[in-house]
């Protein structure tokens, strides 16, 4: 399947640098441009980390949800029964993402109860966030321009 | 773009500066700045029989960025400040309903100089870093001793009184709800945190709110200017103090070595009188990194909605810090 989504990311990026932002001299639009083909780049190098990312936030996460299930309500633990039994197909990216964002959003109305406690839902948290952060696919580095009029 | 503001600048100076002549020259919009459109360009007019030529900069909201914050407030704390010994730009004008701009907007002179993010970690032999260093803090130090009440900023700012932490929860956890796109249980985690030590401040101080050596303007190793009011407000002073020693900018706010933290505080409260409670500071620390998440959030939603240039990603690095200063 040429060319193939890595492909055209790169393609897409060498177009826009090669061909676009040698005619590019405003300053403001050059600055995004620069950061349009960095997102590129990141996108072309991360892409293929995504599905595994997500796949291993949502079992993480379901077993932080699962040591909390002792100090839950049964309604939500209803909730999380219903949303790890739910049915996926583990190549769909949009179903993982819906996943993947049900369970956070259950770990938050898990919290108040996990944080009463501090015990080994606690632990398991505070494991996943941290371990989160290495794995998250994309990073956000704050980089300031370095000098202003 | 640059047509229409060109077009809509031109008209509201006319009026401004009553000179139906007036004329813009070189109007371009500088590539920094995150949070407002910054343009500046040149005005030639007549007042009186005799020609005037000004440098200018308008500060206008984007449609979408990493903070949203009113050109009112901002415009009626430089205004206030203008005959104090905190230097600050000299506004002129202000469209606060974006009538003139299309968005809210304001006007100020440009000055002469530049913005160095990196002036205590530049080039510079280490003891012009260190006086660099003195005077920049002290200028925060300057602010911290405003008499706000004289300046009547009172009648425009909200005082929080003794609860200038909880307060100041209250507002970021408000925005964290206003524009998060899917479920933060880092953010809530950090939270409560906060909330559960939230401390009382002792006293309510004129805020700058982003002060660093990237927002001051300077003329070789002078301090001229102290620029980007926009996140200004009346709260505790150690909302400051938790700002400038927050460990994730310590590159642009300490000299390893020569002017650590504690340096820092050791001066400002020499210079102002007050007590820095290590609690405190570290409370705003944790705040600090917790509103520097909430600008990526506001730019990942501004982006969302197609209103910001910028891609911004989970600010996980940020989160990493914020589990290490909550000690979790």
């Amino acid at each position: 399947m040429h060319p193939t989504v890595t492909e055209q990311l790169d393609g897409l990026r060498r177009i826009l640098a090669e061909a676009v932002a040698p005619e590019v001299t405003a300053p403001y639009p050059a600055e995004i441009l620069g950061s349009v083909i960095g997102a590129l780049n990141a996108l072309q190098a991360n892409l293929h980390a995504v599905p595994a990312f997500l796949r291993w936030d949502i079992e993480t996460t379901a077993g932080v949800l699962d040591a909390a299930r002792p100090r839950l309500s049964l309604e939500l633990i209803a909730k999380i029964d219903a949303a790890k039994g739910a049915g996926h197909d583990p190549a769909d990216l949009a179903a993982l993402e819906a996943r993947q964002m049900r369970l956070r959003g259950l770990l938050v109305e898990a919290m108040p109860a996990i944080l009463a406690e501090r015990g080994a839902a606690y632990g398991k948290m505070i494991a996943l966030f941290r371990e989160r952060t290495e794995r998250f696919p994309f990073s956000m580095a704050a980089r300031p321009p370095a000098k202003k009029v | 773009m640059a047509e229409t503001i060109e077009h809509d600048l031109t008209a509201w100076l006319a009026d401004a500066l009553g000179d139906p002549g007036v004329r813009i020259d070189r109007l371009r919009r500088t590539s920094v700045g995150y949070s407002r459109e910054n343009w500046v360009f040149d005005a030639v007019w007549q007042a009186d029989g005799v020609a005037h030529a000004q440098a200018f900069i308008a500060r206008r909201d984007p449609a979408g960025s990493v903070l949203e914050t009113d050109r009112r407030l901002e415009f009626a704390i430089l205004s206030a400040l203008s005959d104090t010994n905190v230097p600050v730009p000299r506004v002129r004008w202000l469209d606060a309903d974006g009538a003139r701009l299309g968005r809210p907007a304001i006007v100020m002179d440009l000055a002469d100089g530049i913005c160095d993010y990196m002036a205590l970690n530049g080039d510079r032999p280490l003891d012009r870093r260190l006086a660099i260093a003195h005077r920049l803090y002290d200028r925060l130090a300057d602010i911290h001793q405003l008499d706000w009440r004289t300046l009547g900023l009172d009648k425009v700012l909200d005082d929080p009184g003794n609860r200038a932490a909880p307060a100041a929860l209250d507002y970021w956890e408000a925005e964290l709800r206003r524009v998060q796109l899917e479920p933060e249980p880092e953010l809530e985690l950090v939270i409560a945190w906060l909330r559960e030590r939230a401390p009382e401040n002792a006293a309510v101080t004129l805020v700058h709110g982003d002060f660093k050596p990237g927002n001051v303007l300077m003329q070789g190793d002078e301090v001229t200017l102290v620029l980007d009011w926009e996140t200004a407000h009346l709260g505790d002073p150690l909302e400051d103090i938790g700002w400038v020693t927050n460990p994730l900018r310590a590159g642009e706010h300490r000299i390893p070595g020569a002017w650590e933290p504690s340096d820092l505080i050791e001066r400002w409260s020499a210079r102002t009188g007050l007590a820095a409670d290590p609690a405190a500071v570290r409370w705003w620390n944790v705040l600090a990194n917790f509103k520097q998440a909430m600008t990526v959030l506001t730019g990942k939603h501004a982006f969302a909605d197609g209103r910001f240039d910028r891609i911004l990603h989970e600010p996980v690095a940020i989160y990493r810090l914020l589990f290490n200063l909550i000690e979790a």
